[in-house]
């Protein structure tokens, strides 16, 4: 049995959600679904889900971006190794 | 609905939260008191503060507010704290959204599911990390991240303690 304060409390939300659903009749559902804010939440859902959409999409493009680097970068090896070596080298031989 | 018993309200204070707004919003603020948000939240009613971090509450006003901004600092009570960095909270939240589901609820928000917990568990604050659109590391190919914000959605409004604005810009 835990005394820890946070997991107290999460037990103590799963036993109240639990209650709440076994006593609660559907009229009183729709009424509490009125009373947290169901209506306004739907309407801007499409705005919401959007956003995280936008997120995603910027985070999937910086990942392929990054692996098309590298892409080429090994391509550049494996197809070209002197080129690769020699501007290596010649990076070198700049900094000396 | 019987209130549960008040067992677990943390007593922990968060000494620095940043709630940025405009600049006439934040003197109405200080002089009547804040107002409860229904607006496009991700967390659920309440007013959104930047844990420990000014600097994103200046953002945020900036972004939002065209003309004069303000940036309110509070300290902030815990009290019945939905904390979903932790594990047994987000299972809570899991499960809330599944009853609401089965309920015949299509796809719920988050923001809908906090509001039913938080209705259901008498639930003061909701403290949650949100993910801004760029990451990166702070150091490069070391596992520490910017571009995370760590929110506090307070919904018992006498939970925020000595509001003062601590930084304002006048638009001329």
């Amino acid at each position: 049995m835990t005394t820890d304060p946070i997991n107290l409390l999460a037990t103590e939300m799963d036993a109240l959600v639990s209650a709440f659903f076994q006593n609660t009749t559907k009229p009183e559902f729709a009424q509490f679904l009125a009373e947290i804010g169901y209506d306004h939440y739907q309407n801007v859902k499409d705005d919401v889900l959007g956003q995280q959409l936008g997120a995603q999409k910027s985070l999937r493009q910086t990942v392929t971006l990054s692996f098309d680097s590298l892409d080429g970068a090994f391509r550049s090896l494996v197809e070209e190794p002197e080129k690769v070596i020699a501007a290596d080298h010649q990076d070198l031989a700049l900094a000396a | 609905m019987a209130s549960p018993p008040n067992i677990t309200a943390s007593q922990t204070v968060c000494e620095e939260a940043y709630h940025g707004t405009s600049l006439a919003n934040a003197q109405k603020i200080i002089a009547s008191g804040w107002n409860l948000s229904g607006g496009k939240q991700m967390l659920g009613d309440g007013v959104y503060f930047f844990e420990d971090s000014s600097s994103e509450a200046m953002n945020w006003a900036v972004e939002h507010h065209p003309g004069p901004w303000a940036v309110i600092q509070a300290r902030v009570q815990h009290g019945r704290c939905l904390r979903l960095l932790e594990p047994s909270h987000q299972a809570s939240f899991v499960k809330m959204a599944s009853q609401l589901r089965y309920q015949g609820v299509n796809d719920p928000t988050d923001a809908l599911v906090i509001n039913a917990l938080a209705k259901i568990a008498n639930i003061d604050t909701v403290r949650a990390v949100r993910r801004k659109q760029s990451l990166r590391s702070v150091r490069t190919g070391y596992p520490l991240e910017q571009g995370f914000q760590l929110m506090l959605c307070v919904r018992t409004i006498s939970n925020i303690l000595s509001p003062q604005i601590v930084v304002t810009k006048e638009i001329k």
